[in-house]
């Protein structure tokens, strides 16, 4: 009883809570990586990412509407089921939770409403993702245990951008 | 098809982990910046390492 107690006090602890996180994230990063083979189309492992394969539904959109009968002859990947997973992981987690609600936009310092840094960063993002070739999780999952040199250029980066965005937006 | 269920469920479970633990990677950096709290870095590192058992089985690098 004691065990199940201290279990949970850890469990809800701030300082353990990232790091029950981040195992768990490493952990699933582990598993998509060896079932990755029975699905993609390589027939190879995949590392997890998902600004990646956003970029990839997108294209095949892009084609699908673009292009005559790509909708026939392509495989649609549909939002790939990672992100789709994801969204719908977050919307049964917070209807479970009793926690799903309609936000409005934050104060930030600069701008009224954070509408404009919500588009900007997006983009940047979103940018930052083809010219990096992966976004974080790619880079800082996967990467960087693989020892990856272009990951550790691309988190150096990534760190460099966060100190950056903290000197101009603020916190 | 299975392999496609498998994928959906662990994105899934990704979603409810994040959420339930406020984990986040950028966050964890911005975290030292501004208030020199070191408890999401530890998430990350916990993140690495638990990838890094990939090691024991061989690991073809990410194509970046």
């Amino acid at each position: 009883m004691n065990g199940v107690r201290f279990a949970k006090s850890v469990g809800s602890s701030p300082y353990f809570k990232p790091i029950i996180g981040g195992l768990g994230v490493g952990l699933l990063g582990l598993l998509f990586y060896f079932i990755s083979p029975f699905w993609s189309s390589t027939g190879k492992p995949e590392v997890i990412s998902v600004g990646g394969f956003l970029a990839n539904t997108i294209s095949w959109g892009e084609k699908a509407i673009l292009t005559d009968n790509y909708l026939v002859s392509g495989i649609p990947p549909i939002l790939r089921y990672l992100i789709l997973g994801i969204v719908l992981g977050s919307f049964v987690d917070s209807v479970l939770s009793k926690k799903l609600t309609w936000k409005g936009f934050n104060k930030q310092k600069i701008i009224k409403d954070d509408l404009p840094y919500d588009i900007g960063g997006g983009i940047l993002i979103g940018f930052g993702v083809l010219l990096a070739n992966g976004c974080v999780i790619k880079h800082l999952l996967a990467g960087v245990p693989g020892l990856d040199i272009a990951s550790f250029v691309a988190v150096g980066g990534i760190i460099i951008g966060i100190w950056f965005g903290l000197k101009i937006v603020g916190g | 098809m299975a392999g496609n269920l498998c994928v959906l469920l662990i994105g899934m479970a990704l979603a409810v982990v994040v959420r339930r633990s406020n984990y986040s990677i950028p966050g964890a950096v911005s975290d030292i910046f501004m208030m020199g709290r070191y408890h999401q870095l530890a998430g990350v590192l916990a993140s690495i390492c638990a990838f890094s058992l990939v090691n024991i089985w061989g690991y073809e690098p990410c194509p970046t």
